[in-house]
This record gives C-alpha cells, sequence and structure tokens, in this order.
C-alpha cells in the first residue's frame, strides 16, 4: 500500500498546477502592460494614426476614402459606370469606411484616456500624443460626418462600455463639430509646429488649423475661418512652391508647401491610386502599353474645357500623349483625354506606388482664406490669397468680381487646384451643389449615370446590416 | 534455412497477457501442439495459464512448452479465434484445435486511453476496420479517404489539394459551428496533433494544405476501431464529442524474427473533368477574336486566323485541351517491417516510403516514415513500452484551388480552339533575362493566367518533419491493481514556402523582382498520464474492473513567417533578397489537466453497467478553469441470460448517455492589443475582437441506443444503433455594431441536435472449405436539426464570401443550408423573364439545398477461394446538394457542353413578365448562361445539383501465392487494385431548365475545397481521380 500512496501524491502534485493553466498572450500585449512610457504613448498614437490608411477589409486612404471622395463629382470620369443605385443593402464602398473611421476614433478615445491618466508619461509627450489624438478624432470625424451626415460621438468618457455603447443612436452633426472645433483647437495648442525628418506625416499645429479652418466653412462661421486661416499663413511655415507640378514629383515629399501628408512607400506600404489616374494599355504608347490596368479615371470633358489657355497646371493635370506621341482615343467609351503627371509614377506595378496623398495643403489654406474673407466683404484679404494661386498657375490676377462671381472663381479654382486630392465631393456638398453639378457634369459623356442621380445620394446610407445591429442609428433621409 | 525454427506469423494481441496472477505450486514442463479446425499447425497462439502470470505463444508448427501446475487450466487466445480453456488433469502433452470466430462475440476492442476491453463489455457501439482494407488498396493522398464507405455514418471529404491535402471525416452529422467537427484521431492511446495550417476560406481561392492525419502510415497500423458516438469517447475529454478513430500500431513479435514487406505502385487519372463543348471557338457574338477567354464565338470549321500569340493558327476544336494537361499519377508505396523479440524484450522496425506524383505536373510529395518500438518484460510485474517515429515530408507545388491563379480554372477556361501545345508557349525570357509571360486570352479583365505559367513559374511547397513517441511503464502493483505512467511527445515542424515569379497576374504589380513568403510553425504536443487499473471479484458472479488516473497536456504552437513583398535580384526565391522583408509572429498554447475514473461492474459476464467520470481544468476557460462530464450506460448480453430460439445465436442490447466537453478556443478571454511594424517603430492597435470573459465550455450530450444480433451460428449479424446527441454552449462569433469599434464577439449560444440510425449486417451467405463469400454492409441515416442560436440571431452563416452560395445555420432547419439567388418567380410560381425573353433573377438569396447526404452506405462483397481473394466496394450517399462554381465560372465564357445549344437563338423558356403575360421573345445561349452565371457573380440556382451518389469504389483481387515449401517465404500475396472504378449513378441539376432539361452531375461530390465547414460549394477543386495498380505483400 506504501507504494499506492506514494504515487498517488506525485500524482497529486503533477496534477495540481493551476498556475501552468494561466494564458499568457505571447505575440500580443495586454492593455494593463500598456500605456506605461513615453515610447507606449507612441506606439498607441501610431494606432491611432493607421486606420486612417488601414488595411483591406478596413481601408480609407488605402483606396475607398479617396475613391469616395473624387468619383461621381464633377471632375472625375469613370468609362461607363453604369447608373448609380446606391441603397442601405448595397452601399457600395460605405462599409468598408464605416467601421474604419470609427476604429480610428476608438483607437483615439483609447489614447485619450490611457495617457491623459497615465502618470509615467512626461509631459512633452503626454502634450504632443493627446494633441495627435484629437486632431486624429477630429479627421475621423470630419470624413465621417461628411459622407454620412449624423454619427455616433465617442469620446474617451464614453467609449468603453461596448454593452452600452453598442446601442447609441447618432448625435446631430451640428454637435460633433462643435467636439471637433473643440478638439482642434486644442491641438493646436499642444501639438508642434513641425517634426524631424524621421516623425514626417505627424499632425503639426498648422494641420489642425487648416482641419479647423474647414470645420468653420462648414458651419459657414466665415469670420472664425478666416481668422483661422490667416493664423497657417501668418505663421510663416508654408509657402506655395514656385512650379505646381513639383509639388507632386516622387523626389519632393513632405514640401514646404504640404501641410498634412500620407507617406506611401513602394513595397512598404503601396499606394494604388497612380493607376487609377494613369492611361492604361489600351492608350498604345510606351510606356502604358505594359499596363494592362483594370480601371482609369478620365477627366470629364467639361472640366477639360474649363482651363484658362494659359493655366499651366493644364500640363501637369491634363494629357493626350506622351513623349511626343499620341494617345489612342477610345471610340466605343467616347475617351480621348486623360490624367497627367501628377499622379503618374511610370516605373511601379499596378499596386505598388510610392504615390503620397496630400491631404491638406497650402494652396487649400489660401483658396479656403480666399472663400472666407470674400464672404466676410474682406475683399482685398480675399484677392490677395486667391491671387496668389492664380499667379503660381500663370493665370493673371483676378480683379473686380462681385461677392457672386468670386464665389463661382472659388469653385473652379478649387475644382482645378486640388483635382484628385479628395476635396470635390465634400466641397460640392458644403456648397449645397452635390449632386446637381455631378448630374450636369456627366450629362453628356454618361447619361445613364447622370439620370441616375438622387437628391438624397448628398449623404451615403447608412449601411443596412449597421441598422440592423443597432436600429437606434436611424437611416439617412431618402434611402 | 536459418529461419526454420523462428516463427513466422506475426504475434497479436499482446494486450491479452494482463491477466490475474496467482502463482502455481508444484510446477511441470506441458508440451502441445495448437491447430485449427482444418488441422493445420496455427502459429502465434497466446498460450497463459489461468490465474496465472505466466504465458507463451505457439511456434511455426504449432506447437508450444510451458510450465504449469498440476491443477492448472491452460488459456488459448488467438484473434480471430474462439478462446478456449483447458484444464490440464494431470496430462504433460496434448493437442487441440481452436475454432474462429464466427463474428467479432470475443473481438477485443481499444478503446479510451489505449484500454482493450472485450467488445460484449462495451455498452456503445464501435467499429473495427480491417487493416487489409487500409493497406492494399490505399488513396495515395490521405488515409482518411480511404475510409470511405466503411465506416457507417462517417462523412469524409476530400480537400482538394492532391497529395497529403487534408480531409474531413464527421461521424453522426455536423455539430460544432465555428469549431472543428472531424473525428479525434487517437494513436496508441493519445491524440494526435491534426492542425490543417492552410484551409482554403473562400472561392476566390487558396491552398488546401497537408493535414496531421494524412502522415499516418497505413502498414504500421495493427488495428483501427471507430468509435462515432461521444459516449465512446468520454474519456479523451475536448474534441472527442465528434467521436474518434482509435489505432493501435505494431509491435514486435514475442517469438524470434519476422520480416514484412508490402510495395504498391498505383497510377492516378483524373476522373471527373468538366464536360465541354466543342463547336464554337473563342470569341464574342459568333465573330472569331484571339484576344478574349470567352468561346461565344463561331462554329469552328477550321477557319484559318491570327492566334493570341499573333500567329497564323486554325481555328479548329481541341477537345483533349483540358484532360491532356493532367498528366497520370504515380503513387509508389514501399515498407519494410522488421520484428523480432522474446520473452523478455521485443522490437519493431520499420521504414516506409511514399512517393506519389500527383495528377497535376510539377505537383509531387515524397514521405520517409521511420518507426521503431520496443517493448520489454523487465520483471514479471514491470514491463516498459516505447516507440518513437519519425516523419519527414515534402510535397511540392501543392495546386492551388478555388477560382483565382489556380491552375484548374485557369485551364478549363482555355478555348476550346487553344491547343495544348499553344498553350506551353506561355513565356518568353525578356530584356532583364527573366521570364515574361506572352499574351494569354483574358477573361474579364485578365484575372486568369496561362496555367503553365501557374505550375512553371509559381509554387508553393510543404515541407514536414515531425516526431511522434512515448515512453511507458507498467507496474503491476497487486495481483489486482497496477499503474502505467506514460509520457507522450507529437512534435512537428512544417514550413511552407511560396515563390511567385514577377508578372504573376495574382501578385500583379504588389512587388517587382516577384514575391517569397516563408513560414514555418511549430507545434509540440507533450501529454503526460498516470492511469490505475484494477479487476476485483466482488462476489461469485460479479466482477469490477475500474480505470482512474491524471492526464496532463500541453499544446503550444509558434508561427514565424516572413513576406518579401519584391525581390531585389528578379526571381530569386530567398528572403535574403527581400527589398522589405515584413515578419510576424504568432504564439500560442493551450493546457488542459484531468482527472478521470471508470468503472464497469459485470455479472455474469452478460449483464455490464459502465459509468465514468472527468474533469478537466483547461486553459482556455477563465479561472478556476474546471468544468466536468461523465457517462453511464449498460449493456446485456440476453443470449447468454435467457434461452432463445436456436436461430438467434448471440443477442445483445446497450443503452448509454455521455457528456462530452471542449474547452473553446484560446486567447478570447482577454483584451489584446496588436503590434504592428510600420513607420514610426510600429503601432499599437486594439484587437478588433470583443473579449468573452465568462466563456463557457462546449458541451455535447448523447444518448445512444444499440441492438446487436446474430443467426444462424453467427452466419449473420445485425447491428443496431440509434443516436440522439445535442451539442451547446457553442462558440460563436457575432458581428457588432461598427461603430463601438470592436468587429466581432464572442458569445456562448445556440442548440443543435444530431439523431439517426446505423445498421450494420454483416453474413457469410456460402461458407465452404474452398469457398468463401462474405458480405458486409453498413447504412445511416442522420438528421440534423439547429434547435437553436440565440434568443436574437436566427441565422448564422459560415462563409463570408457569398458570391456562389452561403451557408447558413438557421434555427428550425439543418446545419449547411445554402443560401443563393435564384430564378424569379412570381405568386403563381411561373418563372419571370425580362421582355427580351432572359431569365430574372432574384435580388435577395434563399434556400437552395442543403449540403448533407440524408443517407450514406458502403456495401463491401469479400470472396475467398483457396488463395484468391475477390473485395468489390460499393458505396454511395443519398441527398445533399452541392453547387457547382466551377460551372457558373464557365458557363459564363460558353464552355461547358450545355452552352452549346441555341448558339444561333430562338430559345424560348416558357416565361412571364411582371404582369404575368407570356413572353415570346426568343434568346440565344449567350443571353441565358451569361445572365444565370452574372459575371462570376451569378445564380446558384441554376447549378445546383443533387449529389446523389453511387460509385463502384474499391476493387481488389488478391492471389496468396503458395510459398510454403519455398523455405525462404513465409507468405506472399500479389494483388491488383483500383479505387473508383466508374459510377454506378450520380445525381442532375436541381432545376429543369425548359429547353434544356437536367444535367448530371459531372463533379466529385467528395471533393470540397477545403476540410472547413465550408462545405456544399464546389468551386475550382482538383479533379477526383481514378486509380488502379498493384500491391505484393510478402513475409520471410
Amino acid at each position: 500500500m506504501k507504494k499506492i500512496l506514494l504515487i498517488a501524491i506525485v500524482f497529486t502534485t503533477f496534477i495540481s498546477c493551476k498556475k501552468s493553466l494561466t494564458e499568457k498572450p505571447k505575440s500580443f500585449l495586454s492593455p494593463d502592460q500598456f500605456f506605461k512610457s513615453d515610447q507606449d504613448a507612441i506606439l498607441g498614437i501610431n494606432g491611432a494614426y493607421s486606420w486612417l490608411v488601414g488595411v483591406y477589409p478596413n481601408r480609407l486612404f488605402q483606396q475607398e476614402l479617396w475613391q469616395t471622395l473624387d468619383e461621381n463629382c464633377d471632375v472625375i470620369r469613370t468609362p461607363h459606370p453604369g447608373p448609380l443605385n446606391l441603397t442601405p443593402g448595397s452601399p457600395g464602398a460605405t462599409p468598408i469606411m464605416y467601421g474604419t473611421f470609427y476604429k480610428g476614433i476608438y483607437a483615439a478615445n483609447l489614447v485619450i484616456d490611457k495617457v491623459s491618466t497615465s502618470t509615467a508619461i512626461s509631459a512633452a509627450i503626454k502634450t504632443r500624443v493627446l494633441g495627435e489624438a484629437k486632431f486624429l478624432r477630429a479627421i475621423y470625424y470630419y470624413y465621417l460626418t461628411g459622407l454620412l451626415g449624423n454619427a455616433v460621438l465617442y469620446t474617451e468618457n464614453n467609449y468603453m462600455d461596448i454593452e452600452q455603447s453598442k446601442a447609441y443612436p447618432r448625435t446631430p452633426v451640428e454637435d460633433i463639430r462643435k467636439q471637433m472645433i473643440a478638439d482642434l483647437t486644442e491641438a493646436a495648442v499642444g501639438l508642434p509646429v513641425a517634426y524631424g525628418e524621421s516623425d514626417n506625416g505627424r499632425a503639426t499645429s498648422g494641420a489642425a488649423l487648416t482641419l479647423l479652418t474647414k470645420v468653420y466653412l462648414w458651419t459657414k462661421d466665415y469670420a472664425k475661418a478666416e481668422e483661422t486661416a490667416a493664423k497657417v499663413k501668418s505663421s510663416g511655415t508654408y509657402m506655395l512652391l514656385p512650379d505646381y507640378a513639383s509639388v507632386f514629383s516622387a523626389t519632393n515629399e513632405f514640401n514646404k508647401e504640404s501641410i498634412f501628408e500620407i507617406d506611401f512607400q513602394t513595397d512598404l506600404l503601396n499606394s494604388y491610386q497612380h493607376a487609377f489616374y494613369s492611361p492604361n494599355n489600351s492608350v498604345g504608347v510606351a510606356p502604358f502599353t505594359n499596363k494592362p490596368w483594370y480601371r482609369s479615371y478620365v477627366p470629364y470633358h467639361a472640366f477639360v474645357n474649363s482651363f484658362d489657355p494659359k493655366d499651366k497646371r493644364k500640363a501637369s493635370i491634363i494629357a493626350t500623349g506622351y513623349n511626343g506621341q499620341p494617345f489612342k482615343p477610345d471610340a466605343t467609351n467616347k475617351v480621348d483625354v486623360w490624367f497627367g503627371p501628377k499622379w503618374w509614377r511610370l516605373d511601379a506595378g499596378e499596386r505598388n506606388s510610392g504615390l503620397n496623398i496630400y491631404v491638406l495643403r497650402y494652396a487649400d489654406v489660401l483658396l479656403m482664406l480666399a472663400e472666407a474673407a470674400n464672404e466676410n466683404g474682406h475683399t482685398s484679404v480675399a484677392f490677395a490669397a486667391l491671387n496668389e494661386v492664380r499667379k503660381r498657375a500663370g493665370l493673371d490676377d483676378a480683379a473686380g468680381l462681385s461677392k457672386e462671381q468670386f464665389r463661382n472663381e472659388i469653385y473652379q479654382q478649387r475644382a482645378i487646384e486640388l483635382v484628385g486630392e479628395g476635396h470635390r465631393r465634400l466641397d460640392l456638398i458644403r456648397w449645397g451643389k452635390y449632386p446637381q453639378a455631378a448630374v450636369t457634369a456627366s450629362a453628356t459623356e454618361e447619361p445613364e449615370l447622370s439620370a441616375s442621380y438622387k437628391p438624397y445620394y448628398v449623404l451615403l446610407p447608412i449601411p443596412a446590416t449597421e441598422v440592423q445591429k443597432n436600429p437606434a442609428l436611424g437611416q439617412n433621409t431618402g434611402y | 534455412m536459418l529461419f526454420d525454427r523462428f516463427i513466422s506469423k506475426q504475434l497479436v494481441g499482446l494486450f491479452l497477457i494482463f491477466l490475474p496472477v496467482i502463482a502455481a505450486a508444484q510446477s511441470k514442463t506441458v508440451t502441445g501442439t495448437v491447430k485449427d479446425e482444418t488441422g493445420t499447425p496455427l502459429p502465434g497462439v497466446t498460450v497463459t495459464i489461468k490465474n496465472g502470470k505466466t504465458g507463451t505463444s505457439t511456434d511455426a508448427a504449432g506447437k508450444f512448452s510451458i510450465t504449469a501446475g498440476n491443477g492448472a487450466t491452460l488459456v488459448l487466445t488467438f484473434i480471430g479465434y474462439d478462446t478456449r480453456e483447458v484444464p490440464l488433469d494431470g496430462r504433460t502433452s496434448f493437442d487441440v484445435s481452436l475454432k474462429p470466430v464466427a463474428k467479432n462475440i470475443n473481438e477485443v476492442v481499444v478503446t479510451a486511453l489505449g484500454i482493450a476491453r472485450q467488445s460484449k463489455s462495451l455498452v456503445y457501439a464501435t467499429q473495427s476496420i480491417k487493416t487489409a482494407e487500409l493497406n492494399e488498396v490505399r488513396d495515395a493522398n490521405n488515409i482518411l479517404n480511404s475510409l470511405q464507405g466503411k465506416v457507417a455514418n462517417a462523412i469524409i471529404t476530400q480537400g482538394s489539394g492532391g497529395p497529403g491535402s487534408g480531409a474531413r471525416i464527421v461521424l453522426r452529422g455536423n455539430r460544432s459551428i465555428q469549431g472543428s467537427n472531424n473525428a479525434l484521431i487517437v494513436v496508441d492511446g493519445v491524440p494526435i496533433a491534426n492542425p490543417t495550417y492552410n484551409v482554403t476560406g473562400n472561392t476566390f481561392g487558396g491552398i488546401q494544405g497537408p493535414d496531421g492525419a494524412s502522415n499516418m502510415n497505413p502498414d504500421d497500423i495493427e488495428n483501427m476501431t471507430v468509435l462515432r458516438g461521444a459516449s465512446a469517447a468520454a474519456l479523451y475529454g475536448s474534441q472527442a464529442g465528434n467521436g474518434v478513430l482509435v489505432i493501435t500500431t505494431k509491435k514486435g513479435n514475442k517469438n524470434g524474427f519476422a520480416v514484412n514487406l508490402n510495395s504498391g505502385v498505383t497510377f492516378e487519372s483524373a476522373f471527373s473533368l468538366p464536360q465541354v463543348q466543342n463547336q464554337y471557338g473563342q470569341g464574342l457574338g459568333n465573330t472569331i477574336n484571339p484576344a478574349v477567354g470567352d468561346s461565344w464565338g463561331p462554329k469552328m470549321t477550321g477557319q484559318s486566323f491570327t492566334d493570341h500569340l499573333g500567329e497564323q493558327a486554325t481555328y479548329s476544336a481541341q477537345p483533349n485541351n483540358i484532360r491532356g494537361f493532367f498528366r497520370n499519377g504515380v503513387a509508389l508505396n514501399n515498407y519494410v517491417g522488421i520484428s523480432a523479440g522474446n520473452e523478455k524484450m521485443q522490437s519493431y522496425f520499420s521504414y516506409t516510403n511514399n512517393s506519389i506524383g500527383g495528377i497535376v505536373p510539377e505537383n509531387n510529395l515524397m514521405r520517409h516514415i521511420v518507426n521503431l518500438r520496443i517493448t520489454n518484460q523487465i520483471t514479471p510485474r514491470l514491463s516498459t513500452d516505447a516507440k518513437i517515429t519519425y516523419i519527414n515530408q515534402r510535397i511540392n507545388n501543392l495546386p492551388r484551388n478555388g477560382e483565382e491563379n489556380a491552375p484548374v480554372i485557369d485551364l478549363y477556361q482555355i478555348p476550346r480552339n487553344v491547343s495544348l501545345a499553344t498553350a506551353k508557349n506561355y513565356q518568353k525570357i525578356g530584356d532583364q533575362g527573366t521570364p515574361v509571360a506572352t499574351p494569354w486570352p483574358a477573361t474579364l479583365g485578365s484575372i486568369y493566367q496561362n496555367p503553365y505559367w501557374m505550375i512553371y513559374n509559381t509554387s508553393i511547397n510543404a515541407y514536414r518533419d515531425r516526431i511522434m513517441g512515448f515512453l511507458s511503464m507498467k507496474y503491476s502493483l497487486t495481483d489486482w491493481l497496477s499503474v502505467t505512467g506514460r509520457a507522450n511527445l507529437d512534435k512537428m515542424n512544417d514550413q511552407l514556402d511560396q515563390s511567385y515569379m514577377e508578372g504573376t497576374v495574382l501578385r500583379a504589380g504588389l512587388g517587382t523582382g516577384g514575391d517569397y513568403f516563408l513560414s514555418n510553425i511549430n507545434t509540440t504536443q507533450q501529454w503526460y498520464d498516470v492511469i490505475f487499473e484494477g479487476k476485483n471479484r466482488i462476489a461469485k458472479d460479479l466482477e469490477v474492473n475500474y480505470y482512474a488516473g491524471g492526464i496532463f497536456r500541453d499544446i503550444s504552437n509558434k508561427n514565424n513567417s516572413i513576406q518579401a513583398t519584391g525581390l531585389r535580384v528578379p526571381n530569386r526565391f530567398s528572403t535574403a533578397f527581400a527589398k522589405a522583408p515584413s515578419p510576424t509572429a504568432s504564439a500560442g498554447g493551450t493546457q488542459t489537466q484531468s482527472l478521470f475514473a471508470q468503472a464497469t461492474l459485470g455479472y455474469k459476464n452478460a449483464v455490464f453497467l459502465d459509468a465514468s467520470i472527468r474533469n478537466d481544468w483547461d486553459s482556455r476557460l477563465p479561472s478556476p478553469y474546471s468544468y466536468a462530464y461523465y457517462s453511464a450506460g449498460a449493456s446485456v448480453i440476453i443470449s447468454d441470460l435467457v434461452h432463445l430460439p436456436k436461430a438467434i445465436s448471440f443477442l445483445k442490447g446497450s443503452l448509454n448517455y455521455a457528456q462530452v466537453g471542449n474547452g473553446g478556443q484560446e486567447q478570447i478571454r482577454n483584451a489584446v492589443f496588436n503590434f504592428t511594424q510600420s513607420a514610426g517603430n510600429g503601432q499599437i492597435s486594439r484587437n478588433t475582437i470583443l473579449p468573452i470573459e465568462n466563456l463557457k465550455p462546449e458541451i455535447v450530450g448523447n444518448i445512444e441506443a444499440s441492438l446487436d444480433i446474430r443467426f444462424l451460428d453467427q452466419r449473420i449479424g445485425l447491428a443496431t444503433t440509434y443516436y440522439k446527441s445535442n451539442s451547446k454552449n457553442q462558440l460563436l462569433s457575432l458581428s457588432v455594431p461598427a461603430a463601438t469599434g470592436y468587429l466581432t464577439q464572442y458569445i456562448n449560444a445556440g442548440n443543435i441536435q444530431n439523431t439517426g440510425w446505423e445498421f450494420l449486417l454483416t453474413g457469410t451467405p456460402v461458407r465452404s472449405s474452398g469457398f468463401n463469400w462474405d458480405v458486409a454492409y453498413n447504412l445511416s441515416f442522420n438528421n440534423n436539426k439547429v434547435i437553436a442560436l440565440t434568443d436574437n440571431i436566427k441565422t448564422f452563416s459560415i462563409n463570408s464570401d457569398a458570391r456562389v452560395a452561403t451557408v447558413v445555420v438557421q434555427t428550425g432547419s439543418s446545419y449547411g443550408d445554402l443560401f443563393g439567388l435564384k430564378w424569379a418567380t412570381n405568386d403563381a410560381g411561373q418563372r419571370i423573364v425580362t421582355s427580351a425573353g432572359k431569365p430574372v433573377l432574384t435580388t435577395t438569396t434563399g434556400y437552395i439545398g442543403n449540403f448533407n447526404p440524408r443517407a450514406s452506405m458502403g456495401l463491401t462483397n469479400t470472396f475467398t477461394y483457396k488463395g484468391f481473394s475477390l473485395r468489390l466496394l460499393v458505396d454511395g450517399r443519398v441527398g445533399g446538394t452541392i453547387v457547382s462554381g466551377t460551372e457558373m465560372n464557365l458557363a459564363f465564357s460558353g464552355i461547358p457542353k450545355v452552352t452549346e445549344q441555341y448558339r444561333e437563338g430562338g430559345w424560348n423558356l416558357g416565361g412571364v413578365d411582371n404582369n404575368k403575360q407570356a413572353v415570346t421573345n426568343t434568346i440565344s445561349a449567350v443571353d441565358f448562361w451569361q445572365t444565370a452565371s452574372g459575371k462570376r457573380y451569378g445564380a446558384a440556382e441554376f447549378f445546383a445539383y443533387d449529389a446523389t451518389s453511387f460509385r463502384l469504389r474499391e476493387l481488389s483481387f488478391g492471389y496468396d501465392i503458395p510459398v510454403a515449401n519455398s523455405g525462404f517465404f513465409k507468405a506472399l500475396k500479389l494483388s491488383a487494385v483500383a479505387r473508383n472504378l466508374a459510377w454506378i449513378y450520380r445525381g442532375s441539376s436541381l432545376l429543369d431548365i425548359p429547353g434544356l432539361g437536367k444535367r448530371k452531375m459531372w463533379f466529385d461530390p467528395e471533393l470540397s475545397l477545403a476540410n472547413s465547414n465550408y462545405q456544399g460549394v464546389e468551386y475550382g477543386n482538383l479533379p477526383s481521380t481514378r486509380s488502379w495498380g498493384f500491391n505484393l505483400k510478402a513475409s520471410f
């Protein structure tokens, strides 16, 4: 019996090791170990930035967001798209963006929550990271509300309890803009004017002010908009480069005109945008003959015709040939003009260019300053800002325009100057010109598309699957 | 000859020696000869002394010699024969004959934890598989596939990944929604690791990788028992709820030396290829167009035209341009097993080599298995058993399956007039000295590529090194109690590397210079157990057998991968050339600690009560990690208790209830952050899966009743089983509102029920001295019902990619409903067409069918005449629906045979418009098929088939070459074998298309895209194969 006892003892010892049952995440980090140092705070804020680009199927500036911001407006044409039929059940790219906006907002809230309460993080990093987080929260809401209207408002105070937040209703967009204004105002103070080269791409105080100007324009607070844009101008941090084309050159990233830029790099973080804006093999001219690309944007003829003959930007924006060889028109789809070298990366494959996306740029600030000053009746400020942009384009100074004519000029200049940079749809919506401008622009070349726009397309539908999961969201008018 | 003195036949059933021990007094030597009914000496019969501890076995001449007391009783045991007890009554020499066992009555089956028990004492149904049926007609790809038709109520689907491809075996229906439904595989008492690391997840395509089961070597298997229910499995814990395949491997011979050889060669060819048309060639709108992949061109009459390569060619049909791509696969199997030993020590060594060339060119498997097992009887009380198996496997060029960049769809999409000779001009050497793809007819914006590019310029290779082994020691504490301790290791190192030359469409423009991916996956399973085993006689007719013990199981896995998108030196496939190597790593593991006890009370060796209880502590669960489950059952050998009519020779009834728990998934209880390498020293993001803090184990409850009846001296037997199982607390991952910042959350919910009947009929219609005819028939029905999911959720989708069909689990219906788009009908049931006459499709998906068969069956007939034997297996399944994505894909391009009709138009579908008015306009084939197949996002209803099918599965014809007097061979058997010989019956498409009717199913419903729960959709699967070959078994 002694032996049995001995074995039983051995046995009991062997079985009762509960400690080894505790799961230890090896390739993950657990939240209670985290946000304990400056380094942690930076990794955390990097995570909040990451959703701006995203990874499939949660993408923003990787593809779906820049597509949505410029497609189906009055400049860019996708040959032969057929009628546009937006429904909550088939909302196009919306579900991809919808979830990603909120992931970014969640990540920003997490950083604000954890970093602001941490005692281990240095004051300098804390201020900067909180500024970055608030800028990011604001930019996610900027696009979310611009495209989808009312949204669920999450802040560091209410984001945590998922069981409750699952059922939150949407907050009116006016209240969300108040939050954005507060966040951006704070961020503009906390953020540095610039970073060292290794931190290129982070939000600066200039970026916060530029985005704040945009929000003020949306709220039609032109006084504040003018004041904020003027702050960016007077900071002296930014300038227009002498040559429009050089702004977009592959060797000129993060230049003096760039305010907030997404840094793509070949094979590291590939950009797909160039393939959409480049002619493909159907044009029959090398090197495009080697590019059997799936989709190509082309400009509407009305847009091409709107260029002043003197406009130097046209050579960068529009192309009808390369290296002296004319592109072969596509009679079936009525394509005889293409987008130009502004977006081209001729050495790249379809999905591996390093083309950066200029989210915010100084020319935009000048045009916003002109727009706001015009509304405020500050004519000289308005003309000075507008003419700075016109001058660089090789155009004569504008003068003597009425308030309404000036608005039209801004409408025109923003279309050309900022083409393909993710401003057009939101500008048209802000001015109340969507979708009418798109209907008119597409009438000749894409009549099917033109006839299919419905007035309520001004906002995208909330995806049906989301309304199903949280009925309190409601649906946008018309859908 | 030297070996004459030695025993040639293999000794089996060593586990029987653990019998109660009483030392005998006044011993003397007893000798004798054991013969069979016909007087032929039987070698290898175990001879033991009843209630004693010594034993021996008979030699080649059937002779034995043993020391025994005067009053002792000798017990003679031999597998396949009735055990016989012979009281010595003072004799010192005698002859005795053994009678063959009619069927199974005293069969010993190996149950949980390697414990051998008499099948008559079991309270649940089991089924044994004959090893000859596994190692003679083998399936080159996976041993599981060769169980097809032999196991009652098993649905086996082969992953379509060629040799070594993972397979799925589901016993008694699907029960887990997101977990595995695969049966557990237990080798020598311990579950083996059976992971599949690469599983095709959607119809776009992927790799179906090898599983753990495909490493098993049929030649090393001593016997295989299938425990279909949870009842039998209560002692294995997690995963055993899906049933268990219990495998015992070979041990060394106690009496001398034996060598066994088994060599086989099998040839494979494609068996199920799509039916294609050979009248219309490449082009659109009846016009030749060499640039397009569609075959909607004009009739091929040998016109001359300029082909896609810019060369003058003849526009004529190429009927062989699909079949001709596949080669004849050759599978070689060579095995040598050496067994030697004496009373004290036995060893078994084997080496097996498999060299398999798949039917897709360049796809090869090479496998070496080395196995050594040593058993020792150190003292009468102490014995040890140790085994080590090393497996080295290399699979080259695993073919991708699914739609995109898989050789199958790339090939099937070949225009009907493009010859393989033309297709072989798939590349030219470009300016950089690297291959550049030559033009290839474009289908839908060039998403397909020349299949020769795919097989020669891309490769996916899987390498595996695996070591499995154990050490075990058994000590008899008293004559009624013993203890066994065991340590078991299963360690697998897998490497998967993928290379894609620059210019591969799949990787179009992602990286310059080509892409290379390398991943290393290590899986280690450690298992330690201690089991006490006892047996007491409580009263004269009352005996108790019991087991109790503890198990410690730890599984860890590590995955380190490097992706190289873009290579600095073009097409140099090594991470050393990576432009931007991107590493990912993950590590995980689960640990379970268990205590269990099991007892069987036997009354008069005819009534048995059985109960077991087990408690697991599982790392996947929240503290205190613990959960318990139990089983209870009874069996009665009625024929031993009651006097029955003479015709009934055996009657047994049993009833059993059992629960099995499953711990769920690892690492889902705690919120975690993911770290991602990126600019600015990386980034942290919150995992988007909301953790489940109060995770509960899944529990399967199973009730089972069976009746086993045999007639006419065991010549006819019928075993009937009824079962009902409910799986509750299923782990489901549900989508949460995206606004929360999370994607999904886990919940425990659901109740899935399977009920069914199983019948096993065996018989010997003819039994004579020269000729024998044996029949074995199994038939089973399973009925699955989803009783509940959650209060809010009534439908749950298994796959996210819904373009062919969605597999859903829906309350009130059955697991595995297929939903897809259909041909719209109005309230009167009339089919709606457009004013032009084309079919109108529904805008929302509807029920198409369910992938599960309602019944499955297998019939084996074995004829033996003198040295000849002929075995035929016919099997089949009734019911079940499978949607052919392949056909949907090809129909768009005008390739299937069915698209040949109505090319010139004039086809009226007999439908009505929205106002119920008959539409008289007619359409042509292209209108119909492009609508139905909707650019690869079509209506499943047009491509759904009834998967009912019967086939001649296996045939083996063998001859035992008489070598008795050769002095060298002990036995020599030559067989001719074949698998998948012919269809006996195949189901048809579900929809009766006006003007066309129904089409016969052309694909093999057993091949699936993946060995996961995503079944019922066929898309770019490799064709199944017909094989035939020869097998030679020899013993020395």
